[in-house]
């Protein structure tokens, strides 16, 4: 055996290898439908930072084998049909017919929906996603979403009533929330992160550090803001990382540490 | 929409006659000020300007039946506004635009003149 065979032979896994372990049913036998998650984003900044995170870490959870469907809501352009590449005519139709929704599927295993209004955003029917792949949906919205639960369209909950029931030891998770942005403007953030606590407790809870103080200084140094200009997902460790723990934290239940 | 900002942007549209042309005006001045809380509206006498972290990523030139849309701050991709097709097209650049703007970060201010 040369060194490469033997360097193969010992490649570290990737979360690609090992994400169908994290949110299996736990049971022997296969569950009819696959189990899902639901990661709500949540963006308190202005800017591009919704359809850029949405898009991002979308494609993470692609990369890491999962079956993704993204819901993206939000007033502001653009949207993550941007950085799909799809044609402006496509992405930017809502913005002459405010009923429109912009749909695609960027990968074979990532489906992409946006609508300015939240009550145009179906759920992924039980029948769809590839066979043999864990299914996640990734909810993305922004401040200017009215909804009962400031941002939190009901669906959410409905998709997850097992989220609400207190969780058994090692039962796991099944929703997840991610914040991004600076909490201004009467503390947006953090009335959507309680309530979010309330609705599914336990459940995991991560910031990405894209605007404020961090973010500007990463974005005008050429880190992060090197894709936001680009009609390509953002391929970043910030995203990989944040798919990698949440997917984690979904299975394994771990508390967020305060 | 009471954001002080579209009240300017707007006020810039009140020479074109042509409604429909208007009424794109009016559709682009409103995607523009919602890009970002930091985009800044400068109204000059024959044109608007759209900044973002003191950098210019659109000049809307309005005229009794045309609107000309200027994106990018160096060098300037202007469309001529027609219809929707084009409106589409101008927004995109100027989508384009403001993301390289809002890349870019903050403008350095300007050095004090020597005295």
């Amino acid at each position: 055996m040369n060194t490469r065979e033997r360097h193969q032979e010992r490649r570290p896994r990737d979360l690609q290898d090992i994400s169908h372990l994290y949110l299996s049913s736990g049971s022997a036998v296969a569950d009819a439908a696959p189990p899902r998650a639901v990661v709500c984003l949540a963006c308190a900044g202005s800017g591009p930072w919704r359809a850029f995170a949405a898009a991002g870490l979308a494609r993470a959870f692609e990369a890491a084998g999962l079956d993704v469907t993204l819901l993206e809501t939000g007033r502001a352009l653009p949207n993550a049909g941007f950085y799909f590449a799809l044609e402006p005519s496509a992405y930017l139709r809502p913005v002459l017919d405010p009923r429109a929704i912009v749909s695609g599927r960027p990968a074979g295993s990532l489906r992409f929906a946006y609508a300015r209004d939240p009550s145009r955003l179906l759920p992924p029917s039980r029948g769809e996603g590839l066979p043999g792949r864990a299914r996640i949906v990734l909810f993305a919205f922004d401040r200017s979403v009215p909804a009962p639960l400031e941002g939190l369209p009901p669906f959410v909950g409905e998709l997850f009533p097992a989220a609400t029931v207190p969780v058994s030891a090692g039962a796991p998770r099944r929703a997840a929330l991610v914040t991004a942005g600076p909490d201004d403007a009467g503390g947006w953030l953090a009335r959507l992160r309680r309530r979010f606590e309330d609705a599914f407790p336990g459940a995991p809870v991560l910031d990405l550090p894209l605007d404020g103080d961090e973010g500007t200084a990463r974005r005008s140094n050429g880190g992060y803001g090197e894709g936001i200009a680009r009609r390509s997902p953002p391929v970043l460790d910030l995203f990989g990382g944040a798919a990698s723990s949440l997917l984690q934290r979904l299975a394994h239940g771990r508390e967020d540490p305060r | 929409m009471s954001d002080p900002r579209l009240g300017s942007a707007l006020r810039g549209g009140a020479r074109i006659t042509d409604r429909r042309i208007r009424r794109l005006h009016d559709l682009l001045c409103e995607e523009l000020v919602l890009l970002s809380d930091g985009v800044e509206v400068e109204q000059a006498p024959f044109e608007t300007r759209f900044s973002v972290e003191g950098r210019r990523f659109v000049l809307l030139s309005p005229y009794r039946e045309l609107l000309l849309v200027g994106a990018g701050g160096g060098s300037v991709c202007e469309v001529r506004i027609g219809g929707e097709e084009d409106f589409i097209r101008a927004l995109d650049l100027a989508i384009e635009s403001f993301l390289q703007a809002f890349r870019e970060g903050p403008r350095a201010p300007a050095p004090p003149l020597p005295r």
